[in-house]
C-alpha cells in the first residue's frame, strides 16, 4: 500500500512540475518578433511611423495640374481615370487610396505602440525625444488622412464636416467599428499633439543627419506645424512656426541647384539628387511604393493624364510668372523636361524620383519606389509669405518670395515688388477652361480683399504650384482656396495652337468630391462614407 | 501487497503466474535427448513442490517446478509448451508434479543429472505403421514459409507426428481419415485425406485475430475489436512500389479517404496528400506524419500549394524521404476525429502513422532487397508539339508577320535559329543572300532535335537494402542499412541516399521493457539550377528567370535548334547542355533520430510509459552558377553598346552622372547556399490501463502528458564572383555591395522571420490527454477522448494558448449478439460504429497574432547614408484569435462474409469546419484593412468504401481483388471574397462562398472577331477583347466556374493473382472530378526559340475562319504596335474556357510479377528465401481528357526542379538468409 502511495505521489509530482513549468515553456517566442522593452527599440519603432504609401498620385491627379492629353496616349488605367474624374476609386494600386489609408493608419499604429511603450516605461526623460517624434508622426499621418478623405478645414463647416477617426490607441480586436470625428475635432487633436510634441523633438536622437531626414527633425516638425497653422487660418502661428523652422537666416536652408543640375543629363539622376537627404532644403524625405516616379518622370506610364504642354504654356512652367517668363526649358535652374511625342505629352520638373527596390537581384524582381520630399524649406518660406499676406505684412511676404524666386526659379529672375505683382496679376483675366491663365478664382471660406491682397495670394499660390509640382500639395491649395476645376481634353500643342475640349465635369466650390471617398472595403466594413451628391459625372 | 514485482516473497499464487516465466529456455534436439534415455533414470528426488495453478501454460508450470526443486528443465522445441494445465498440489514430489502436469499431454519426461528433460511422446509413429497408408506432406504458413514442429494428429486416434525443419511430415492414416494440424500461433486446421498420398497444408496465422491492435501512435494501443474510430491499416509489403524510394508515394489509391496527387515526382518532394480533403482554407491541410510515435515535423514550411511550385525548397518537402521503404512495417491512416482527437490541434488534416520493423525473438534472419530501375525517355509522340519541319513553317509565318526580322531579332534578349543566322551574317560567316539564308534554314528544318533524348537517359537507378533481425526472449534487434544510387533520369538529377536503422527492444525485467530506436539518413542530390518563380499579376504571365528544367525545356523549345550550338538568352550565349553542366544545385540532407521508450507494468493491468526522442535534420542547398554559365555571363555580356544599354543585369552607378553600364560580376560566377536546420525534442509520459472484469466488462483507459519542442533555422548566403575555373577563389567587385545597398538587397540572411520560409521558428507545445474505452460483453463499446493542449504558436498570450478537443464514439458488434449467432448468416463479421468529435488546428503558419507582432526591417532608402534598421508592426493584435475547429460525424460499418473472404468497410462522414482563418475587410483604422481572423466556415462530406474479396482460392491458385472508392466534397459556407480574378483563373485563389476550396474559374470565351481576335463575356453582360482586368476583386461574377482543382472521386482497383510461386499484381488507380488549367501557350508574339503546339495550325488566318476555329490569330507585329493591350487579350485566352481540361484519369499504376524460387533450391544455396519481381510503374494512362495532349493530369509542369513520375521498369531481387 505504501508503495502504491509512493507511485501516486511520484506521478502527481511529475504532473505538478510539468504544469508549473508549462507557462515558462510556452512563453518562448515562436519567431523573432520583437517586444518594445528598451529605449533603442522604442526609437526604432518610429522608423515605421511614416507612411510607406504616398498621397502624391491621387492628390496630384485630382488637382488642376493635369489634363486629359487625348486618346492618342494609351496608358490610361482605370485607376488613373477614376482619380482624374473624381469618381469613387474602386481600383487598387500601390498608389491606391486603400494603401494610403492603410499606410497612414499603420504608421499611426506604430506611433501609438511607441507611445504606449513609453508610458509603460513611466515616461522617462530619456524617452522625451521619442515621445515628441511619435506625437508629431501621429499628427502628420492624421493630417494626410483628413486632407485626403475630408473637406478642407473651414471655420464655417468643420464642426460638422466628417473628418477621420483620430486613433490614440492600438487596435486589439479583429474587426472593431469606429465613428468618424469631425474635421474640427481632428485638427484639434493634431494641434494638441503638435504642441505637446514640438518642444520634445531633438535632432541628436537620430543616427546621423541623413537618417534624421526620414524622421521629424526640428525643421520638419516646425514646418509641418506652420502648415497646420496656415491651413487653420492661424496666420501668426504659421509665421512663428516657419521662422522656427528656417532660423534667422532663411538663405542657409536654400536648395543647392548647382550640384543637382550637374546630374541633369538624365532625369532619373536629377530627381534622385533633388530628393537626396543631403540637400539642406529637404526637411523630410519619404520613399513610397509608388508609380509617381514614372508617371511624373520620363516614361510613358499613365501618359493620358499629364501635366501637358497646354497647362505648362498657359498656367505653369512657361506662362508668365511673378518672376518673369521662361522662354525655354533650360531657363530654369534645373531644366524642365518637356516631352512631346506619340508616347508622352508632358512637361516635367524633376521633383519626384523613380527608383527600384530589388527583392531578388538575380531574378530582377522588386518594387518600384517613389522618392519625394514632403516637407521642404521652400514650404516654410512660402507658408510664411502666405501667412504674412493674410496678415497684410506685404513687405515681409515679398522679401520671402524674393528669396525663393532668386534661388528656385529661372536663372535670371525679376525683382518683385507689390507693384510688380499687381501688374502681373492684373495682366490676366480669371482662368476659364478654354482661356486658361495662372490666375484662378479664389473662393476661400476666409476673407481676402480683392486688389493687392488677392494678387499677392495669386503670386504665392503660383510659386507654390510650380515649386511643388508633381508632389500633390497643389490639391490641398485647390481645396483650401475653393478653386474650381473643369476637366477638359487638351491635346498636344500644335505649332503654338492649343485646342481645348471642355467636359461638363466641374469640381465646384464645396463639391462633395473634394473629400475623396473612403476605400470601398472600409465603407463596406461599416465606416460612414463621405456624402455624395446624386449628380456625379 | 505482495503482488508487486521485486518483492522477495515469491509465492505461487494464481494471479502471479505470468511473472514466473522460465529464466532460461533451452532447446536440445530430440536425438540428443534419446541418447540419454538409455542412461541412468534417476528415481525421485527429495525436493517437495507446491503448485497451485489454474489454466497456466506448461512452461510456466515447469518453470515453477524448476525453481522450487532447483532442477534444470530442458524441453524440446516441438513441445507444445503453451498448452494449458490446471494443478493443485501441496508438498508433492517432483515426479508427482510432473506426472500431473504432463500426464494427458502426450509428453514424457526424464530426470537425469539434476535436469528434467521433457519431450513429446514421439514413439507412436514408430509403433503403428504397416497397416495404414503413408501420407507425406508439408505444412506452411500463408507466406509460404515452412512450419517446423507442427503437430499432425489423425483425428480420433493418438497417432501423431511433427514436421521437420522444412515443414515436411509423414504420417500413416486411412484414406478417409481426417488430419488435425496444430501449431502455436496458428488456427487449428482439419484436413480430410481423401485418399491422397501427398498433402500441402497451409495454416492461417491467428496472431492477428488475437493481438490486432490499432496503434494510434501516441503510445495508445487499442484492441481493434473495440476501436471506434475510422482508420485503415496497410502493410508495406502489400503496397510497395518497386523503384520509388520515397515511401509516401506508395499510398496512392491504397487507402479509402486518402488522396495522393503526384504533382511532381522529383525525389525528395512530397506528393500532395489529403486525408478526407481540405480542412482549412488558408492552412495547408497537410496530414500529420508520425513515425514510431514521434510526430515528424517539416524542416521547412512548404504549403500544399507550393508543393507544385517547382522551387528548390520542394526538394526537402517530403517528411519521409529519409526513410527506407523496406524498414516500414505498416501505415495506419487515422481519418476521423475519433481516431485523431488524441493528437489534438495538429491532426485536423488526418494522421498517417508509420510503424517500422522490429526484431523478433527466436529467429535470426538477414534480408537483402535490391531494386534496379530504368525509366523510359519521354517521347514526342505523346505530345502535340510541332516537329522541326512544322516549326520552321510556322517560323516563316512569324517572319511574314514581322516577328523574325533582322532588326527585331538582333534587339531581342532571346533568340534561336534566326538570331543565329543573323549573327552569322553580321560576322560575315554566312552570305546575306536569299539562297544562303534558305540553305541555313533548311538545315534547321531537317534537324528535328529530340530534346528528350538529349536531356534524359535510361540510366539504372539502384536501391540496395540489407536488414538483419534477431533476438531472444530478452532482447530483440532490427538493423538495416540501405543505399539508393541514381544517376538521374533527367540530366543533373542524380540522387544518392543512405539510410540506417537500429531498433532494439530489451525486456529488462519481466515487467520492464526498454525500446531504443536510432535511425538516420543522408541524401546527396543534384538538380538543375533554379530560381523562384513569380507571377506578373497584371498580365498574368508566370515567369521563372533562367529556367533550365530539362522537362519543361524539352517541351517548350523549338526542335529546329542544334543541341550543340549556342543560341541567345538574356543577351548572352546559351546552350542547354552546357548550362546544365555549369548551373546546378547540390542538396545535402542529413537526418538523424534517437528515441528511447521505457515501459513498466507495476501491476498487470497498468502500463506506464516514458518516451524521449530527439531528431536533428540539416539540409544544405548549394546552387552553383559557374563562370561560363549563361546566368553568370548575363551579368557581364556587353559586346555592343546596344546590348550594354539594354542588358538589365548591368549596373549604372547612380552617383556618377556620366556613368555607363558596367558589370558587377566581371569574373567568376555566383554561389548560393541555403541551410535549413531543425532540432525537435519530444518527451512523453503515458499510462494505460487494460482490464476485463468478470469477463464481460472490458475497460481500456489511457492518459498521457507530453511536451514537444521544435527549433528551426534557415541561413541563406549569396556569394558573388566565385571563380570556379580558378580554384574557387572569389573575385569581388566593390560595386556589387554598393549596388546591393542601393537596392536594399542582402547577401546573407538568418531567416527566423515570421513571414520567412520557415515558420514557426521555435515551436513549443504541452499537451495532456486521455481516452477511456468501455466494452460490454464484446458487443457494445463506448469511447471518449479529451485532450487539452497549449502552444506558443500564437505568441505570449494566455487567451488563445490552450485548446481542448474531444470526441465521443460508440460501436455495436452485431456478430456477438446471441440472436444474430442463431440466425446462421454468412456473416463472419458485422459491426457498426459512429463518432462525433471536435478537433482543431492552429490555422496557417502566418496567422499568430493573438498579441501584436512587431518585427525588424531595413526600410528601403535611396542612399547608403540614409540606412537604418527599424521596427514595424507586422500584425496587429487580434485578441479574439483562436484555433480552427471542426465538428465531424462519422458513421461506419465493417462487414465480413464467408469467413472474411469478402470484407467491406464503409465510412460516411460529415464535417462542419468553423472558425477557419479567412480574410476579413475591416475599417482599417489599425493600419490593416484586410486582416486574417476566424471568420470562415466550410462544410464537407465524403464516403469511403473499401472492398476486398478472395475471389478464388485453390490449392495452387488464388485471386484476391480489392476495390477502393473515396468521395470527398467540400464547400465554403462563409468567407469574404478576397480573391482576385487572377487568383481564381489560375487556381491559386482560396475560394468563394458556395464553391469548394481552391476552385477553378475561367474567363468566358465568346467568339473570334472577324479579325481573329478573341472576345470574352465580361462584367454586366458586356463584351471585351483587351479589357479583362485581372486584379478585379469585386465584380467577378462574369467568371465561369469550371470545377474544383482537387479530385472529388478517387480510388483504386487492385488484383493479385497467385499461382504456385508466381504472383501477379495489377494495380489501377483512378481519379475524377477535378479540372486542370492547360499550360499557357498563347502569346501576342513568339520567338524562334519556342516550340509551339500543333493547334496553332488551326489559328485564324483569313476573315471567315472565325466560324470554324476558336484559336486566335497569330498577331502581326505591325498590328500590335497600334495597341499595346493585346497582351491582355492573349493572356485572357490562356485562362479562358478554351484552355480547361478535365483532370479525370484511369491509370494502370503498377503491374508487377514476382516469383519465389522453390524452397528446395533455395535451401541448397543455404538461403531462406529468394525471389525476383519485375514491375512497371505508370505503364499506361488508360483514360485522360484528350485536351491534355499528353500532359500528365497529375503533374504540374512548373519548371524549376519539377519532373513527372516516369514510366519505369524495376527488377527487384529479394534474398533472405
Amino acid at each position: 500500500m505504501k508503495k502504491r502511495l509512493l507511485y501516486i505521489l511520484i506521478s502527481a509530482g511529475i504532473i505538478a512540475t510539468s504544469f508549473s513549468s508549462c507557462k515558462k515553456y510556452l512563453d518562448e517566442l515562436p519567431d523573432n518578433r520583437a517586444e518594445l522593452n528598451t529605449t533603442d527599440k522604442i526609437g526604432k519603432m518610429l522608423v515605421g511611423a511614416y507612411p510607406e504609401n504616398a498621397y502624391v498620385m491621387v492628390a496630384e491627379l485630382s488637382s488642376d495640374n493635369v489634363d486629359d492629353v487625348g486618346p492618342v496616349y494609351l496608358n490610361y488605367a482605370r485607376f488613373i481615370e477614376q482619380i482624374y474624374k473624381w469618381q469613387d476609386i474602386t481600383e487598387t494600386s500601390n498608389d491606391g487610396i486603400d494603401r494610403i489609408w492603410g499606410a497612414c493608419y499603420g504608421a499611426i499604429a506604430n506611433a501609438n505602440a511607441a507611445l504606449q511603450a513609453i508610458d509603460e516605461q513611466g515616461n522617462p526623460a530619456s524617452l522625451k525625444a521619442q515621445r515628441g517624434e511619435a506625437l508629431l508622426a501621429r499628427a502628420y499621418n492624421h493630417w494626410i488622412l483628413v486632407n485626403m478623405f475630408a473637406q478642407n478645414y473651414s471655420k464655417k463647416y468643420s464642426t460638422t464636416d466628417l473628418g477621420v477617426t483620430y486613433m490614440t490607441k492600438g487596435e486589439t480586436t479583429l474587426n472593431p467599428k469606429y465613428e468618424r470625428n469631425t474635421v474640427q475635432e481632428v485638427y484639434d487633436f493634431i494641434k494638441k499633439d503638435i504642441e505637446e510634441g514640438l518642444p520634445l523633438i531633438n535632432d541628436a536622437s537620430y543616427a546621423n543627419s541623413s537618417v534624421a531626414k526620414y524622421h521629424f527633425n526640428r525643421a520638419a516638425a516646425y514646418t509641418f506645424a506652420s502648415r497646420v497653422a496656415l491651413f487653420t487660418e492661424d496666420w501668426t502661428k504659421a509665421v512663428e512656426y516657419s521662422t522656427e523652422a528656417l532660423g534667422n537666416n532663411p538663405t542657409a536652408t536654400l536648395r543647392d541647384y548647382a550640384t543637382i543640375a550637374s546630374f541633369s543629363a538624365a532625369i532619373n539622376n536629377t530627381t534622385r539628387e533633388y530628393n537626396a537627404s543631403s540637400v539642406k532644403a529637404n526637411f523630410l524625405v519619404a520613399t513610397a511604393y509608388s508609380a509617381m516616379g514614372t508617371t511624373f518622370g520620363g516614361y510613358s506610364t499613365n501618359n493620358r493624364i499629364s501635366h501637358g504642354g497646354s497647362i505648362a504654356m498657359t498656367e505653369t512652367a512657361f506662362a508668365s510668372q511673378p518672376f518673369g517668363k521662361a522662354a525655354t526649358s533650360t531657363d530654369y535652374r534645373i531644366r524642365a523636361f518637356a516631352y512631346t511625342s506619340t508616347t508622352a505629352n508632358k512637361v516635367i520638373f524633376p521633383h519626384v524620383a523613380y527608383m527600384f527596390e530589388y527583392t531578388d537581384q538575380v531574378a530582377g524582381t522588386g518594387f518600384s519606389r517613389g522618392v519625394y520630399a514632403p516637407i521642404t524649406s521652400e514650404e516654410a518660406l512660402l507658408n510664411r509669405a502666405e501667412a504674412n499676406i493674410n496678415l497684410k505684412n506685404y513687405s515681409a511676404a515679398i522679401a520671402d518670395m524674393q528669396i525663393h524666386i532668386n534661388n528656385n526659379t529661372i536663372s535670371k529672375p525679376a525683382t518683385i515688388s507689390e507693384a510688380s505683382i499687381n501688374t502681373w496679376a492684373n495682366s490676366f483675366a480669371y482662368f476659364t477652361p478654354t482661356a486658361p491663365t495662372p490666375k484662378k478664382k479664389l473662393n476661400p471660406d476666409f476673407q481676402i480683399e480683392s486688389g493687392t491682397q488677392e494678387n499677392m495670394i495669386h503670386a504665392v499660390l503660383s510659386l507654390k504650384r510650380l515649386q511643388f509640382l508633381h508632389t500633390g500639395l497643389r490639391w490641398f491649395d485647390v481645396k483650401r482656396y475653393g478653386i474650381e476645376i473643369t476637366r477638359r481634353v487638351a491635346p498636344a500643342v500644335n505649332n503654338g495652337t492649343m485646342t481645348f475640349t471642355v467636359t461638363d465635369n466641374t469640381l465646384s466650390i464645396r463639391d462633395p468630391r473634394r473629400a475623396i471617398q473612403l476605400p470601398q472595403d472600409v465603407v463596406s466594413a461599416g465606416l460612414t462614407p463621405n456624402p455624395r451628391s446624386n449628380e456625379i459625372k | 501487497m505482495n503482488n508487486l514485482p521485486f518483492s522477495k516473497a515469491w509465492s505461487l499464487l494464481p494471479q502471479d503466474h505470468r511473472f514466473c516465466k522460465p529464466l532460461r529456455i533451452m532447446k536440445i534436439s530430440t536425438c540428443l535427448l534419446f541418447a540419454f534415455v538409455t542412461g541412468v533414470h534417476a528415481k525421485g528426488t527429495a525436493q517437495k513442490v507446491t503448485l497451485k495453478m489454474r489454466n497456466a501454460r506448461i512452461e510456466e508450470a515447469l518453470s515453477a517446478i524448476s525453481k522450487q526443486s532447483n532442477l534444470r528443465v530442458l524441453y524440446s522445441e516441438n513441445l507444445n509448451a503453451k498448452s494449458r494445465v490446471t494443478v493443485n498440489l501441496k508438498n508433492a514430489s517432483v515426479e508427482e508434479a510432473l506426472n500431473s502436469i504432463l500426464s494427458d499431454k502426450n509428453i514424457e519426461y526424464k530426470i537425469i543429472a539434476n535436469t528434467i528433460s521433457v519431450n513429446s511422446n514421439g514413439k507412436n509413429d514408430v509403433v503403428l505403421e504397416a497397416t495404414q497408408q503413408s501420407i507425406a506432406g508439408t505444412v506452411k504458413n500463408a507466406d509460404g514459409n515452412p512450419l517446423a514442429g507442427a503437430t499432425i494428429t489423425v483425428k480420433g486416434t493418438s497417432i501423431s507426428t511433427q514436421t521437420d525443419a522444412n515443414g515436411h511430415f509423414k504420417i500413416n492414416a486411412g484414406g478417409n481419415a481426417v488430419l488435425v494440424v496444430r501449431y502455436v500461433g496458428y488456427s487449428n486446421l482439419e484436413v480430410s485425406v481423401n485418399n491422397r498420398s501427398t498433402i500441402a497444408i497451409v495454416l492461417d496465422s491467428n496472431q492477428n485475430q488475437i493481438d490486432e491492435v490499432v496503434v494510434t501512435g501516441l503510445g495508445a494501443k487499442i484492441d481493434k475489436r473495440t476501436f471506434t474510430g475510422a482508420t485503415a491499416k496497410v502493410d508495406m509489403k502489400d503496397i510497395e512500389l518497386g523503384g520509388l524510394p520515397d515511401p509516401s508515394r506508395a499510398l496512392e489509391g491504397r487507402v479509402a479517404g486518402v488522396s495522393v496527387q503526384n504533382t511532381t515526382g522529383t525525389f525528395g518532394s512530397a506528393p500532395k496528400i489529403r486525408v478526407r480533403g481540405a480542412t482549412s482554407i488558408y492552412g495547408s491541410s497537410k496530414p500529420l506524419w508520425v513515425i514510431d510515435g514521434i510526430i515528424i515535423e517539416d524542416v521547412s514550411n512548404v504549403s500544399s500549394d507550393d508543393l507544385s511550385s517547382g522551387d528548390a525548397l520542394t526538394l526537402i518537402s517530403s517528411a519521409v524521404a529519409g526513410l527506407n521503404a523496406n524498414d516500414i512495417e505498416s501505415f495506419t491512416v487515422l481519418k476521423d476525429g475519433s481516431a485523431t482527437s488524441i493528437y489534438g490541434a495538429r491532426a485536423m488534416g488526418g494522421v498517417i502513422v508509420i510503424t517500422t520493423k522490429k526484431g523478433k525473438a527466436g529467429r535470426n534472419s538477414a534480408n537483402y532487397v535490391g531494386e534496379f530501375t530504368s525509366r523510359a525517355i519521354p517521347s514526342y509522340n505523346n505530345f502535340n508539339i510541332m516537329n522541326s519541319q512544322e516549326q520552321m513553317a510556322f517560323n516563316q509565318i512569324l517572319e511574314q508577320r514581322g516577328w523574325l526580322t533582322m532588326a527585331d531579332v538582333a534587339s531581342r534578349s532571346e533568340s534561336g535559329v534566326y538570331g543565329k543566322m543573323y549573327e552569322l551574317i553580321k560576322a560575315g560567316q554566312l552570305e546575306n543572300t536569299q539562297e544562303a539564308r534558305n540553305a541555313y534554314l533548311r538545315k534547321a528544318e531537317y534537324r528535328n532535335t529530340d530534346w528528350f533524348k538529349q536531356l534524359f537517359s535510361r540510366t539504372i537507378m539502384q536501391n540496395h537494402s540489407v536488414s538483419l533481425s534477431s533476438g531472444t526472449d530478452r532482447a530483440q534487434y532490427y538493423t538495416s542499412i540501405s543505399g539508393v544510387f541514381d544517376n538521374g533520369w533527367a540530366r543533373k538529377s542524380d540522387v544518392k541516399r543512405y539510410t540506417g536503422m537500429f531498433n532494439a527492444s530489451y525486456d529488462l525485467f519481466d515487467n520492464l521493457k526498454l525500446d531504443l530506436r536510432t535511425n538516420g539518413s543522408y541524401r546527396d542530390q543534384r538538380a538543375p539550377g533554379t530560381l523562384g518563380s513569380s507571377v506578373d499579376r497584371v498580365s498574368m504571365e508566370i515567369k521563372r528567370d533562367f529556367d533550365i528544367n530539362p522537362y519543361s525545356y524539352a517541351l517548350n523549345t523549338s526542335r529546329t535548334l542544334d543541341p550543340n550550338e549556342f543560341y541567345t538568352r538574356n543577351y548572352a550565349p546559351f546552350n542547354i547542355l552546357h548550362e546544365l553542366d555549369n548551373n546546378y544545385m547540390d542538396i545535402n540532407a542529413a537526418d538523424i533520430k534517437f528515441q528511447g521508450e521505457l515501459k513498466w507494468k507495476p501491476i498487470k493491468a497498468l502500463e506506464l510509459g516514458l518516451l524521449a526522442a530527439t531528431r536533428y535534420q540539416q539540409t544544405s542547398q548549394q546552387h552553383y552558377i559557374k563562370d561560363q554559365s549563361n546566368q553568370a555571363l548575363a551579368y557581364r555580356w556587353m559586346p555592343t553598346t546596344f546590348i550594354r544599354d539594354a542588358n538589365p543585369f548591368l549596373y549604372t552607378d547612380p552617383s556618377d552622372p556620366y556613368a555607363v553600364p558596367v558589370s558587377v560580376l566581371p569574373y567568376g560566377g555566383i554561389y548560393n547556399r541555403t541551410d535549413n536546420k531543425m532540432l525537435t525534442k519530444d518527451f512523453r509520459f503515458t499510462a494505460a490501463f487494460d482490464k476485463t472484469f468478470k469477463e464481460i466488462h472490458k475497460i481500456y483507459a489511457f492518459a498521457g502528458a507530453e511536451t514537444n519542442s521544435v527549433d528551426r533555422n534557415q541561413n541563406w548566403f549569396r556569394g558573388w564572383g566565385l571563380q570556379y575555373d580558378l580554384g574557387e577563389i572569389p573575385f569581388i567587385d566593390y560595386k556589387l555591395f554598393k549596388k546591393s545597398q542601393e537596392e536594399n538587397a542582402d547577401y546573407y540572411s538568418i531567416d527566423r522571420r515570421k513571414n520567412g520560409d520557415i515558420a514557426p521558428a521555435r515551436n513549443r507545445q504541452v499537451a495532456f490527454y486521455g481516452t477511456a474505452n468501455y466494452t460490454f460483453d464484446n458487443r457494445y463499446t463506448i469511447n471518449g477522448t479529451l485532450r487539452y493542449e497549449g502552444t506558443n504558436r500564437l505568441g505570449r498570450t494566455t487567451s488563445a494558448r490552450w485548446m481542448p478537443t474531444w470526441n465521443v464514439s460508440g460501436m455495436w458488434n452485431v456478430m456477438e449478439e446471441d440472436f444474430f449467432k442463431k440466425l446462421n448468416t454468412p456473416f463472419s463479421n458485422l459491426s457498426f460504429k459512429g463518432s462525433y468529435s471536435l478537433t482543431a488546428d492552429r490555422g496557417p503558419d502566418f496567422v499568430t497574432n493573438s498579441k501584436i507582432i512587431i518585427q525588424s526591417y531595413n526600410p528601403w532608402r535611396p542612399n547608403t547614408a540614409d540606412k537604418e534598421t527599424g521596427l514595424n508592426i507586422s500584425d496587429l493584435e487580434n485578441s479574439e484569435l483562436t484555433y480552427e475547429k471542426k465538428h465531424e460525424l462519422n458513421i461506419g460499418t465493417s462487414i465480413g462474409l464467408f469467413k472474411n473472404r469478402i470484407s467491406l468497410d464503409v465510412d460516411y462522414y460529415k464535417r462542419k469546419n468553423f472558425d477557419l482563418i479567412g480574410i476579413v475587410n475591416t475599417q482599417g483604422l489599425g493600419g490593416e484593412i484586410s486582416k486574417y481572423g476566424n471568420v470562415a466556415n466550410m462544410e464537407s462530406h465524403g464516403l469511403e468504401f473499401s472492398l476486398s474479396a478472395t475471389i478464388l482460392k485453390k490449392q495452387d491458385f488464388s485471386w484476391v481483388s480489392s476495390f477502393i472508392y473515396t468521395k470527398a466534397k467540400n464547400k465554403i459556407t462563409a468567407l469574404e471574397n478576397n480573391s482576385r480574378v487572377s487568383d481564381l483563373i489560375a487556381a491559386g485563389g482560396y475560394g468563394r462562398v458556395g464553391y469548394p476550396v481552391r476552385p477553378l474559374f475561367s474567363i468566358p470565351f465568346n467568339r473570334l472577331l472577324p479579325n481573329g481576335l478573341p472576345v470574352y463575356n465580361y462584367i454586366d453582360g458586356t463584351e471585351t477583347t483587351t479589357g479583362v482586368y485581372f486584379q478585379e476583386r469585386k465584380k467577378i461574377d462574369f467568371l465561369k466556374y469550371e470545377g474544383p482543382t482537387e479530385p472529388t472521386d478517387m480510388g483504386s482497383f487492385g488484383n493479385v493473382f497467385s499461382y504456385k510461386n508466381f504472383k501477379l499484381n495489377v494495380f489501377i488507380t483512378y481519379s475524377f472530378g477535378n479540372v486542370i488549367r492547360l499550360d499557357p501557350a498563347y502569346k501576342t508574339g513568339y520567338s524562334d526559340l519556342n516550340a509551339t503546339p500543333r493547334e496553332f495550325w488551326d489559328a485564324w488566318t483569313v476573315p471567315g475562319e472565325e466560324a470554324f476555329t476558336n484559336i486566335p490569330v497569330i498577331l502581326d507585329r505591325r498590328f500590335i504596335r497600334n495597341n499595346s493591350q493585346y497582351d491582355y487579350a492573349y493572356n485572357a485566352y490562356n485562362y479562358s474556357t478554351e484552355t480547361v481540361a478535365k483532370g479525370d484519369f484511369i491509370r494502370l499504376k503498377d503491374i508487377s510479377l514476382s516469383y519465389e524460387l522453390p524452397k528446395y533450391f533455395v535451401q541448397s544455396l543455404k538461403m531462406n528465401n529468394l525471389g525476383v519481381r519485375f514491375n512497371v510503374i505508370n505503364p499506361w494512362l488508360i483514360y485522360a481528357d484528350k485536351r491534355l495532349n499528353g500532359q500528365d493530369p497529375e503533374f504540374v509542369n512548373s519548371g524549376g526542379v519539377a519532373l513527372p513520375i516516369a514510366k519505369q521498369y524495376t527488377l527487384t531481387l529479394k534474398m533472405g538468409f
